[in-house]
Parts: structure tokens; sequence; C-alpha cells
């Protein structure tokens, strides 16, 4: 099992920048609703501490920007927004993801029966 | 740890890590705000607030300088603070004010050293005991130095008037009003012992810090920069 997670967390590491990227087309979104989107697709429970230096990154490189708003009678929000350039980034990745999820399927896939 | 405490200790090594002011603010803020939104623990949530902030920051914290001067001076107030200590412990004819005054100030050097060291010391994500040690050969050389001049100061203040057969004070009573306390031949024995497994300790130490450090520092240009 630990072996198991281990993989998966392996595996995550690759592509958590392009999912997080994923969760903010087309709309703002916190830290909170963007671990949970996250979680709710499968991808199990992502931490504070992971996905804070992601956003900072992606931040970093231009391909988000940040805005605090007020809380709805909670704590402000950071709120996280996809750019131009994290628009083309997400398109070209996700183009790039495909082809490689394709490689691999095709290697591993049962061959089929005659 | 409650959320004050783990984001005091996040902004202690935020300003550490020497990034703006405005960027230390807003990593603040996201902690903070995830927070109070969640619920949930700093500690489950981030991690070690040290790991976290090497972790956000994206530094390389081999690359963060760590200065010399606060090891010299703690080392340099551990010494005071155990001179003074033996002084208020073994002062037979002096007052109790000098005594009480020996003591006190032995006390604050003695956390005034631990401060300062813990307060500098490297930031380790992982940390093997190894990378504690690895230092430049300037450093290496402050260190052999540091440690030499300690130990030599030690024996000069505290042994040579056992050295010349007197037993009624330190070295630096012969400049000081106070003519010093005066020892029963077994205090001074236990004195001598004491010191001399101070001496021994510090070049102990000083080989065991030597030993674990490199003589070439590693290559510190990670994959952030």
């Amino acid at each position: 099992m630990t072996a198991q997670m281990d993989r998966r967390s392996q595996w995550l590491k690759g592509v958590l920048e392009l999912c997080v990227l994923g969760t903010l087309r087309g709309e703002a979104r916190y830290g909170y609703q963007i671990a949970q989107m996250l979680g709710d697709a499968g991808l199990g429970d992502i931490k504070g501490g992971t996905l804070y230096p992601v956003l900072g990154r992606l931040e970093a490189a231009g391909l988000v920007l940040t805005d605090w708003r007020p809380g709805e009678s909670g704590p402000n929000r950071k709120y996280y927004l996809l750019t131009e350039q994290g628009a083309e980034v997400l398109d070209a990745l996700r183009k790039q993801w495909q082809q490689f999820t394709l490689a691999v399927a095709s290697l591993i896939e049962e061959p089929t029966k005659l | 740890m409650n959320n004050d405490a783990f984001l005091r200790r996040l902004e202690r090594t935020l300003r550490r890590i020497e990034i703006d002011q405005t960027e230390i603010v807003e990593m603040l803020g996201e902690v903070r705000s995830h927070l109070e939104e969640t619920g949930e623990t700093p500690l489950d949530a981030f991690g070690e607030p040290e790991q976290y902030a090497i972790q956000r920051t994206g530094v390389d914290p081999e690359t963060l300088h760590i200065p010399i001067w606060p090891r010299v001076a703690a080392i340099a107030l551990w010494w005071l603070a155990g001179s003074t200590a033996l002084t208020a412990v073994w002062s037979p004819g002096r007052s109790g004010a000098v005594v009480a005054w020996n003591a006190a100030l032995a006390v604050v050097a003695a956390a005034g050293g631990l401060w300062l060291w813990h307060r500098h010391r490297p930031l380790l994500p992982t940390g093997s005991r190894l990378r504690r040690f690895e230092m430049s050969t300037t450093r290496r050389a402050c260190v052999v130095v540091g440690l030499a001049a300690t130990t030599a100061a030690l024996g000069y203040t505290l042994i040579p008037y056992q050295a010349d057969g007197i037993d009624c004070g330190y070295a630096w009573a012969e400049v000081s009003s106070d003519p010093g306390p005066c020892l029963t031949a077994a205090q001074d024995r236990a004195r001598v012992a004491i010191i001399s497994a101070i001496g021994v300790a510090f070049v102990a130490a000083s080989a065991f810090t030597l030993a674990g450090s490199p003589r070439t520092p590693r290559v510190t240009n990670g994959p952030h920069h």
C-alpha cells in the first residue's frame, strides 16, 4: 500500500502544476478551493505545504495572478487567476500530456485478443 | 503548535532567507487564510515551518549565508557563564551580593549564548548531521583559531595560580581589586579538573567539527538557480 502511495505521489509530482493550472481555467479560485477540486478529481488530499509552493512558482512564472478578496464571514482569501500566458501554457501542456499518456498506454495496454 | 506560534516561526525563517518584506507578508497571509479556512493544524497542513519556508521560496538552504560571528559570540558567552559560575560557587569570604551578581551574570550569559546559537542555526530540511559542519576553508580556520583562543584564555585566567602553587584566586585577581576566592587544596584540585575537562571538551568538539567537515564545500547551485 505504501509503495503504491509513493508511486502515486511521484506521478502527481510531475503533473501537479498542470492540474493546478487546469483548476483555474475559466474562473479565479482560492487555495482551499483548488485543493478540494484536486481531491474531488481523485488526486487525494493535497496539503497546503504542497499546493502553495506550486502556486507560488506559477505566480513567479507569470502564469497566474493573485488577488486578495474578503471571505464570506471568514478570513480574506487569496484568489488565483490564470493569465493569458498561463492559458497558452495550459493548452500546450495539455497536448503534450495527451501525447505522453497515449505513448504510455500503447505500451502497457493488454493486446487485443483475436 | 498553534497557528500563531507556527506563523511566528515561519516569519522568522522567511526573514533569515532574506526575501522581500512584501513577499513575507503575502506568504504569511496565505498560510493564515488557509489555516483559518480549513481548521487544519499548521503542522498537518504545512509541515515544519522551516521546511515549508524553503519549499515555498524555492531557496537552496545550502546557499544561505550563515555568519560565523554568532557562533564565536555564543562560545564567548558560555565561557563567561562558566567562569562566573565557578566564581559564584567557589567564593568563600566574598559578600553575598558578589556571589549573587556572579550567579545572575552566569545565567544571563548562558541563556544569551543559547539564544544566539539557536537563532543562527542552519536551516536543515532533511539534515544529515554532516551538512551542519560543512564549511569553507576560511571558516574551518576561524573555528580552529576561535576554539584554540578560547581554550588558551580559559587556561590563562583560571589555571596559572594553581600552577604557581598559590591557591588563593584566579590570574585576573592580580589586576583586580578583588583578591578572589581562597580555595582548599581539594577544592582547587576539583576546579582544575573541571577546567581541564572543559578544555578537553573544546578540543574534542573542534576535532569532531573538523572531522565532519569536508574540505571542499558542496556545489550549491541547485536546480532553482
